[in-house]
């Protein structure tokens, strides 16, 4: 098994900017390609502006293949798969890693089972043993075990990070990674999909549990034309609305709005809950939020207690000025 | 059209379980086994598919233990016309890719047009299985569907992907072709009990590696390309934001390592005039990326 060398890691790209968990994925890559003294290799399709191969360098790669490749591939997980399944074929990595992001999932699964490669998807730790394999942790069971695995004899050894469990590391500046433009081979003359066309989610309308911003309002409101500010608020954040359960029970908002107990969990980027005291029952569906914020009234309020940042003060009187803010810094 | 689903029989992930001694155990001795929920979700579109086209037939097929004839019975009970259960003790502990080349083997001797999955399954929650599977098949591959169309007859599909903050991506896909259902694609009809009767005097026809074709190092463990080393507990969920800064004494620095990182959420709190408070949330979200 000799031949098979480095560790790859997949960079995902959209409209040209590199996706969020890139740097941090590499960051990742390096931590085991410096276990295992081995090279690092940064695989992207298209080519990288030079400001994207400094970040990538900086950030532990040393060698960046680019396939340039007109944005229909890219857009193709089908030919993308065939695309990079050539390249790593060629070049025989030791490891392929990619972040668990829906299309990185999904090309990571194909990529498996086209090179017939071992998978372990989700990972929150990979890491390298003592017989220098990758072993990879995930969460089973929705979450009430962890599971850890290893690929024995498949190569290369796949595993998609979660974009959680990934973290920003420190530059090295000055590092410089070699960029090799690939031609592209291996591209099927027919193909079974085609992109005809992306539809943007509308936070307005699209499921609670799918959106990454949520601004919730409860009893503080007062009424239900008062929720026109929690709307305006979260249309500027491009976010959805959410609401306690008192206030769906008030009829101020639907019940596919409501957030606890007897609603909907979420667990988005943001939650900001205005005029809610955060009773046990909402807080239950909002509570593994990455950033919480929280504006009340009453300094004891115990939404306070969960929430990254605390606003104590009128709703009525911060909202209006975070709105006008926010416009103003859209103009 | 001919339409194969693949359905997995799993443990309750409902129930209450922990890990004892590397295996997880649950609490009331057996753990209730239940269809995957996205499997049912993809026999409920195979039916809507089917009685629409007003032609055509659904098969269900499973890998397991006998047991797993209860959620082939579920869906024959939604008005499924075929069930065929692969049981051998062989396929004990297999990974996703011997799974799928069993299932593969099977599927490739029955015409088909469609094959439907569920994007992953509840209790390994990989999804690898339809990936592999669509390889093995020669069959085009859509992931995390949530809208299906028939176009022309039958020969193709427009069907929705969901991605990330309910962004929808179109795609046209040519038959045959393998789709992983992602939740929220329909709700699943309630069964009737004419439905469930006839279902249980339904034959589900069996069949072991050896019928398949498949030799002992294909299946299970020694079939599989991923070995799972160890169950450990769950990692105490994290409650808090882990501040990377030097400003922590070294004490409180101690304290979060040994605690396992888990610091109780500090919050800062703002109070005071209006303008002021605004403009401090808006430089808070342009921190935390949000903007």
């Amino acid at each position: 098994m000799s031949q098979y060398k480095g560790v790859w890691v997949l960079i995902e790209r959209r409209d040209d900017e590199l996706k969020d968990g890139a740097l941090e994925l590499v960051g990742e890559g390096r931590r085991i390609a410096d276990k295992l003294k081995e090279n690092l290799v940064a695989l992207t399709p298209g080519n990288v502006s030079a400001e994207q191969a400094r970040l990538l360098s900086q950030h532990g790669a040393q060698r960046i293949l680019t396939a340039e490749c007109p944005a229909p591939i890219r857009d193709s997980l089908e030919i993308s798969c065939h695309v990079f399944s050539e390249i790593i074929k060629a070049h025989d990595p030791e490891i392929v890693l990619s972040v668990h992001t829906i299309n990185g999932a999904d090309l990571a699964c194909r990529i498996a089972a086209n090179l017939g490669a071992g998978l372990i998807t989700a990972c929150d730790r990979i890491d390298v043993n003592e017989e220098n394999l990758l072993v990879a942790a995930k969460l089973i069971y929705s979450g009430k075990a962890t599971a850890t695995y290893v690929c024995p004899q498949a190569r290369p050894q796949m595993a998609t990070v979660n974009l959680d469990a990934l973290e920003l590391k420190r530059p090295k500046p000055g590092a410089s990674a070699e960029v090799i433009s690939l031609q592209i081979k291996g591209i099927p003359e027919t193909i079974g999909t085609q992109t005809m066309d992306f539809l943007p989610g509308n936070p307005r309308a699209i499921d609670l549990t799918e959106a990454e911003i949520v601004v919730a309002g409860g009893r503080g409101l007062g009424s239900a034309s008062n929720f026109k500010l929690i709307e305006e608020l979260a249309d500027l954040l491009r976010g959805s609305v959410g609401a306690t359960r008192w206030a769906v029970d008030a009829k101020w908002l639907p019940h596919d709005r409501q957030i606890g107990l007897t609603g909907k969990t979420v667990s988005p980027r943001l939650y900001f809950g205005c005029g809610l005291s955060g009773a046990s029952q909402h807080t239950m569906g909002m509570k593994n939020s990455k950033v919480i914020v929280a504006i009340n009234k009453d300094k004891h309020a115990p939404i306070f207690e969960i929430a990254d940042l605390g606003v104590v003060g009128d709703l009525f009187e911060v909202i209006p000025e975070l709105v006008k803010q926010l416009r103003e810094e859209e103009l | 059209m001919n339409i194969i689903v693949c359905v997995k029989h799993v443990p309750d992930i409902e129930d209450p379980m922990l890990v004892e001694k590397g295996a997880v155990t649950f609490l009331n001795n057996k753990p209730r086994m239940v269809i995957n929920s996205l499997d049912l979700l993809a026999i409920e579109e195979a039916m809507r598919i089917k009685e629409g086209m007003k032609r055509g037939q659904v098969t269900l097929i499973s890998l397991g233990a006998s047991s797993s004839e209860e959620s082939l019975r579920k869906g024959l009970a939604m008005g499924v016309e075929e069930a065929i259960l692969l049981c051998d003790p062989g396929f004990d502990n297999s990974d996703g890719y011997a799974t799928a080349l069993a299932l593969a083997k099977k599927i490739s001797a029955i015409p088909h047009d469609l094959v439907l999955c569920g994007r992953r399954a509840d209790d390994t929650q990989a999804g690898v299985v339809g990936a592999y599977l669509a390889q093995m098949l020669g069959l085009s591959l859509v992931q995390g569907v949530i809208n299906v169309a028939v176009n022309d007859e039958g020969k193709t599909l427009t069907v929705h992907r969901k991605l990330e903050r309910g962004t929808r991506e179109v795609v046209a896909c040519s038959l045959p072709a393998l789709l992983t259902v992602e939740a929220g694609i329909n709700t699943p009809r309630y069964l009737s009990v004419p439905g469930i009767l006839k279902a249980r005097k339904k034959a589900i026809a069996k069949y072991d590696s050896k019928e398949l074709g498949l030799s002992s190092d294909e299946v299970g463990p020694s079939g599989s390309k991923s070995k799972v080393i160890r169950i450990s507990p769950p990692k105490p969920k994290m409650k808090g934001l882990i501040i990377p800064d030097g400003k922590l004494s070294p004490a409180e620095r101690l304290k979060m390592i040994a605690g396992g990182g888990l610091v109780p959420r500090k919050s800062n709190m703002l109070e005071g005039e209006p303008r002021k408070v605004a403009s401090q949330l808006l430089q808070f979200f342009k921190q935390n990326r949000i903007l």
